[in-house]
């Protein structure tokens, strides 16, 4: 079994990456659980959401409190909280940024805004970037999640264009994923 | 029967459970919403719009209403549901009791959440028990597949002529309705065939009654007999509808309660909903390092399993309850359950309160208790709080 924590802002998308990764991984035949965690959201505040994936079925339901993998929708959290808390020392890292910068020992980056920018994928001015988020953690967890099934449950549930516009963000997003030297 | 593969799917626990109840058919919805039940019945507006369910959906202006409205169109005949949580369940108090005290079989769901003050949108099971004693049979899921699950045996339960009462299906808020996981669901006609059509109808031009009509005492006193006889039976209905339903889905039901690792087990834990699985594993954590522990499930609230309950305390050198609700100056309320049925039993019995408010409980929580138990280190009455 893996744990994953998706740190973002409200409105990015963050419950829906966990969900997309989940029904992925079910779609394959394995177990998955996706936990949002529900405060007083709003726009832009921090936002939370949790994911295990296993071959096995999964008995727990307490939070995630140390993380195989953290998430970073919009790297402008460290600012105002440590999305790292509770990493595991042997963790990974995926950071949304145009900037590299190692922030753990295993760190990957991907742009994901630029991705979703180029694509055409922005709501009210915001750079929807779970999807290309969805994507490098894609390629970061293969023992639990195929390209071509997330792309199908993508396109499930995106339906039309924007299903097509979100399945070309999560390949990109899986192709565009740098570990961090 | 031959069991009966469904589909696979990912679905948060409230469109698993509005899943089941489009299978169910219902014919009138009443719907109001409220956190962390009002996707559930989002859902199932949307059922209906796209035309995969033929249903009434009355919007209310309250949860009373929602209760009312739906009491009196299931005294007509048709198929009936509605959901809430918290505020909501006691706003609809009682209507709950007339639904109840009438006999009417029908279902409705609670996302568990705390109630205020102080204002809470997270889990604990203080809405749903405080509906013990209003003659509604009430069944507990531990994951979202067991939601859907429940929800689906619910009206068959309700509706069994030895029966008829409401049925509530609880499931933590948060912990169960929002998060997605894997659901087994079965086939639409393999539901048709496992529910069939309602015969209930109270509500005859031919054969004019009243209902709701005052009754005299010697008559009053009659009636909540039959009622206590009613949830009597239903204890071996609900095990003769879930050992149907094990049959069709190939999904171990176990019955009232269920007992994991329980044969030689020294010390007990016992609990109710999501954090089951939690306790899982931690008994699994313990007996690897050679404690002799088990674990009771109580999946049936209402009518309290004594009997089971009864049996698995006995030689047990003692037990710990974990609770999350609670009655004050008295103790945790599944506790006073369980310790009500160990009269005359020498086996202490220890109470945990925990996840009151949606406070987060870990496996290592419980196993600490239980440690401390096995070590008689344990209190009579630990909070985690």
């Amino acid at each position: 079994m893996i744990e994953l924590s998706i740190k973002g802002r409200g409105g990015q998308g963050v419950v829906t990456a966990g969900e997309l990764l989940v029904a992925s991984s079910i779609s394959e035949g394995f177990y998955g659980q996706s936990i949002p965690f529900y405060g007083g959201e709003r726009r832009g505040a921090p936002v939370t959401s949790e994911v295990r994936l296993s071959k096995e079925p999964i008995f727990l339901h307490r939070r995630v409190y140390n993380p195989d993998v953290v998430a970073v929708f919009d790297a402008s959290l460290f600012s105002v909280m440590n999305p790292l808390e509770g990493l595991k020392e042997n963790g990974k890292v995926l950071m949304n940024s145009s900037n590299p910068r190692k922030v753990w020992r295993e760190t990957y980056v991907v742009d994901a805004t630029k991705i979703a920018q180029d694509i055409g994928l922005v709501i009210a001015g915001w750079a929807v970037v779970n999807t290309a988020m969805v994507g490098a953690l894609a390629n970061l967890l293969k023992e639990y999640v195929d390209l071509d099934a997330l792309e199908e449950v993508v396109k499930e549930e995106f339906p039309g264009k924007l299903g097509e516009m979100n399945a070309e963000a999560v390949s990109l997003g899986y192709r565009g994923v740098k570990k961090v030297d | 029967m031959l069991v009966q593969k469904g589909k696979v799917l990912a679905l948060v626990g409230n469109h698993a459970v509005a899943y089941a109840v489009k299978q169910a058919k219902p014919q009138v919805l009443a719907v109001f919403p409220i956190t962390p039940q009002t996707t559930m019945l989002e859902k199932l507006s949307e059922y209906i719009d796209k035309g995969e369910l033929r249903a009434e959906l009355i919007k209310v202006e309250s949860e009373h209403s929602a209760m009312a409205a739906i009491f009196g169109a299931a005294l007509a005949g048709p198929r009936v549901f509605t959901a809430t949580a918290s505020q909501g369940l006691l706003y609809m108090t009682e209507m709950i009791y007339w639904v109840g005290g009438q006999r009417v079989p029908l279902v409705a769901a609670v996302a568990t959440r705390a109630i205020a003050s102080p204002w809470s949108i997270w889990d604990d099971h203080q809405d749903f028990v405080s509906k013990r004693d209003a003659i509604w049979v009430q069944m507990m899921a531990e994951n979202v597949q067991d939601a859907y699950d429940i929800t689906l045996m619910a009206f068959r339960i309700s509706e069994d002529p030895r029966v008829m009462m409401p049925v509530m299906m609880g499931f933590d808020g948060f912990i169960l309705t929002h998060t997605m996981e894997r659901v087994e669901v079965l086939p639409d006609s393999v539901v048709d065939e496992f529910i069939p059509p309602r015969e209930f109808k109270l509500i005859d031009f031919d054969n004019p009654l009243g209902i709701g009509a005052v009754a005299t005492p010697d008559n009053y006193a009659k009636y909540r007999k039959k009622a206590m006889e009613a949830m009597e039976r239903a204890k071996s209905v609900i095990k003769e509808v879930m050992a149907n339903f094990e049959e069709i889905t190939g999904r171990k039901q176990y019955g009232l309660t269920e007992c994991y690792m329980c044969e030689d087990a020294d010390y007990l834990l016992v609990g109710m909903g999501a954090w089951v699985g939690d306790m899982r594993v931690a008994v699994s954590r313990l007996r690897e390092r050679g404690k002799k522990v088990g674990l009771l499930k109580i999946r049936v609230f209402r009518p309290f399993p004594r009997e089971e309950v009864r049996e698995a305390l006995k030689g047990r050198k003692g037990v710990v309850v974990f609770d999350r609700a609670y009655s004050f100056g008295s103790g945790g309320v599944l506790s006073l359950e369980v310790k009500a049925n160990a009269y005359g039993l020498t086996t202490p019995i220890h109470t945990v309160v925990a996840g009151l408010g949606g406070k987060d409980v870990r496996p290592r929580d419980i196993e600490g208790a239980l440690e401390d138990l096995t070590e008689g280190k344990l209190e009579e009455e630990r909070w985690l709080a």
